[in-house]
């Protein structure tokens, strides 16, 4: 599987939190590749099933992305926006961007000039209140394209590589997981499985995991493993709070199940693959955190891939650790088989 | 509706976890209509309609409304007080309040330095003209809720009341179950404790296993002095909720909602709600995922006890939802 090519598909489908019926049909032509058995449930959770008997092994990632919505328009045709989850304001003035109206419409995001602010102005941040989206079309032109509720995305640009198999781009958060499940799922259609796994594209992970929540009670697993990004060091951040761009993260913590750690870290070191304990006390911020309460409860593990700059249309991160965390997560599926309950069982 | 109904509906007493009041008063207007009416055990209001296509719609209006909670007594009788629900303490003092048992009160400030806009709700009182502890005793305890008293004004086409939120949407369910055809059945549903986080919609939901949820709230306006950006105004139609801080309304419910108002030509608008949360949310998160929309009423100055909304959104609402459920095919996502 070419995996620059379907991180480069599917980063260009926009799919905004709550809306992420195109990314599905593209998410779904790479499942296809590997599996008959394809749904989409009634949030939009996106399924891809293997395997035949044993436990159900839940491989989670989520779909939507950081994105915008258009709250108001104004009288001479600017666009008022919001962030629907997670855009920081602070990083969008001089943004290139798409709104999804009746059709794809390219547009910059703008604010008042230097020159004309109020003093002591510059020493703040821009809000959402202070920054238009102009599409440069008259108002008639964007009344008759654009309603209140349309979605902008950051602009629907492939990504672009750098040195040492390092690639930049938007929607790495989390289509950068989509692909590793992709990726794992190239590796097991040449083993032979003991369990089922269902792989899902999840939606409304940035809003609060509706998605997860809908997924998990869905698919009643036996246990899930989530895939998200988290951060990779960069000037300011400290240790703890960051993972080197060559490892992959396998967290410990509250929200992940003691037995699902070990079987990662297992997998991991079983496949001599450069791994790092990530701490997180409490809430992981992830879909693990809303599967683990569902149903009575379910044994939750997470693995993460390192990711810089998050949240903005140059997220960064590294095809070789991408590689590794998808052949991390197809180790734990392949050694998961008819003595899953023991594994669990924390009497140890 | 008649006036004496709709005023009965917004002024009974009913803060967030004592609704039975409202519930009995909601329960005589509906039942005449219902095939089964019943008080699940958190006390959620559910009115049956049924139909014949094995499908079903919950429709939720929440009867609970905010209020204050008494949490202690001076020895001069005055009434400290904490929110049920997001209650804004500035905008309280200078109020009417009165308890279940028809007790009234004074909402008033300290007298500070403070000027009333920075006040907390620590620095509200309310004086129920007691003149010592025992005396505000043999009226009040410590756990009682109180409640703007709700002058209801009509204004030409527009109301004010404090209780809009969201008592005027539950008016609505009661003229939808009298006026609308559907083929499905429709589960008219009044939820209760809405204002402490949505906490009767997804009960009821859990329970009903509905095919589509379709909530009914009031919704922010931008068109006052110096409003935020919102492009929702009085008299411009009820709105279909496109997001607020508790839901993304999928785009297919929304196609399905807008096509229907389009249908039957009632206007409508379309809403971005930036802060608050709706029964919407809950419903969605139910079980495995259930579509799940809203309609809204605009509705100026929310949570204060002067909101005010246009009575023709009111009626388009009720229409809009009526085409709604008159709809064979429901959204799937």
């Amino acid at each position: 599987m070419d995996v620059f090519e379907a991180l480069s598909a599917m980063t260009t489908a926009p799919g905004v939190t709550g809306n992420e019926a195109r990314v599905s049909e593209v998410v779904r032509g790479y499942f296809r590749a590997y599996t008959d058995d394809i749904s989409v449930d009634a949030v939009g959770n996106t399924y891809a099933r293997i395997g035949e008997t044993g436990p159900t092994l839940l491989v989670m990632a989520h779909m939507d992305e950081v994105g915008m919505m258009v709250t108001c328009i104004e009288d001479n045709g600017m666009l008022r926006v919001r962030s629907v989850a997670g855009v920081d304001p602070r990083v969008l003035p001089g943004s290139e961007v798409t709104v999804h109206g009746k059709r794809e419409i390219r547009a910059v995001i703008g604010a008042k000039p230097p020159h004309l602010q109020d003093s002591g102005d510059e020493k703040k941040a821009y809000t959402a209140d202070d920054l238009v989206c102009d599409t440069g079309l008259s108002a008639d032109e964007v009344n008759a394209l654009v309603g209140v509720g349309d979605n902008v995305t950051f602009r629907l640009e492939p990504p672009m590589k750098l040195k040492n198999s390092i690639v930049a781009g938007k929607t790495f958060d989390d289509r950068a997981c989509v692909a590793v499940m992709l990726e794992a799922m190239d590796i097991l259609k040449s083993r032979r499985l003991n369990c089922r796994v269902v792989f899902c594209g999840s939606v409304q992970e940035e809003s609060g995991g509706l998605g997860a929540s809908a997924g998990g009670y869905n698919v009643k697993p036996d246990l899930a493993v989530a895939i998200d990004v988290c951060h990779a060091p960069t000037p300011g951040t400290k240790p703890f709070d960051t993972v080197e761009m060559d490892r992959v993260s396998v967290t410990t913590g509250a929200n992940i199940h003691p037995k699902v750690f070990d079987m990662i870290k297992a997998s991991a070191e079983e496949q001599n693959i450069p791994w790092e304990t990530d701490v997180a006390i409490g809430a992981t911020g992830t879909d693990a955190w809303s599967l683990q309460p569902l149903l009575g409860g379910i044994p939750c593990g997470l693995i993460s891939l390192p990711l810089r700059y998050m949240h903005t249309s140059v997220e960064v991160i590294s095809l070789d650790t991408l590689r590794n965390c998808a052949k991390v997560i197809a180790g734990v599926a392949a050694n998961l088989g008819a003595d899953w309950e023991e594994k669990l069982c924390l009497d140890d | 509706m008649d006036t004496k109904t709709l005023e009965t509906i917004l002024t009974t007493y009913g803060p967030t976890g004592h609704e039975d009041r409202i519930s009995s008063v909601l329960r005589d207007l509906v039942a005449p209509y219902a095939d089964e009416v019943y008080n699940d055990k958190l006390g959620n209001l559910i009115a049956l309609k049924r139909g014949v296509s094995g499908k079903k719609i919950m429709l939720s209006a929440h009867m609970d409304q905010i209020g204050l909670v008494v949490v202690a007594i001076d020895e001069k009788g005055f009434l400290r007080v904490a929110n049920v629900g997001g209650v804004n303490a500035p905008l309280s003092a200078g109020h009417q309040v009165v308890f279940e048992n028809g007790t009234r009160g004074a909402v008033y400030f300290e007298r500070n330095e403070k000027g009333v806009g920075e006040v907390k709700m620590n620095n509200l009182f309310v004086d129920i003209g007691a003149e010592s502890r025992e005396e505000a005793e043999q009226l009040v305890n410590v756990g009682d809720m109180c409640v703007f008293a709700g002058r209801f004004a009509l204004m030409g086409n527009r109301l004010s009341c404090s209780t809009l939120d969201d008592r005027i949407c539950c008016a609505a369910l009661v003229e939808a179950i009298q006026k609308a055809r559907s083929e499905h059945d429709v589960y008219y549903v009044f939820t209760v404790q809405e204002e402490v986080g949505l906490r009767g919609a997804g009960t009821a939901a859990y329970a009903i296993e509905p095919d589509l949820g379709i909530s009914l709230d009031v919704t922010g306006t931008g068109d006052v002095p110096e409003a935020l950006p919102m492009a929702v105004e009085l008299g411009k139609g009820p709105t279909v909720k496109v997001m607020d801080s508790s839901v993304i309304v999928p785009p297919a419910v929304r196609r399905f909602m807008e096509n229907a108002a389009a249908e039957a030509g009632i206007p409508f608008q379309r809403e971005v709600l930036r802060g608050g949360g709706t029964d919407t949310g809950a419903v969605q998160r139910t079980r495995g995922g259930v579509p799940a929309g809203c309609i809204s009423i605009g509705t100026r100055y929310i949570h204060s006890p002067v909101e005010t909304c246009d009575m023709r959104d009111y009626e388009n609402a009720v229409k809009l939802l009526c085409a709604c459920l008159e709809r064979k095919e429901l959204p799937i996502a």
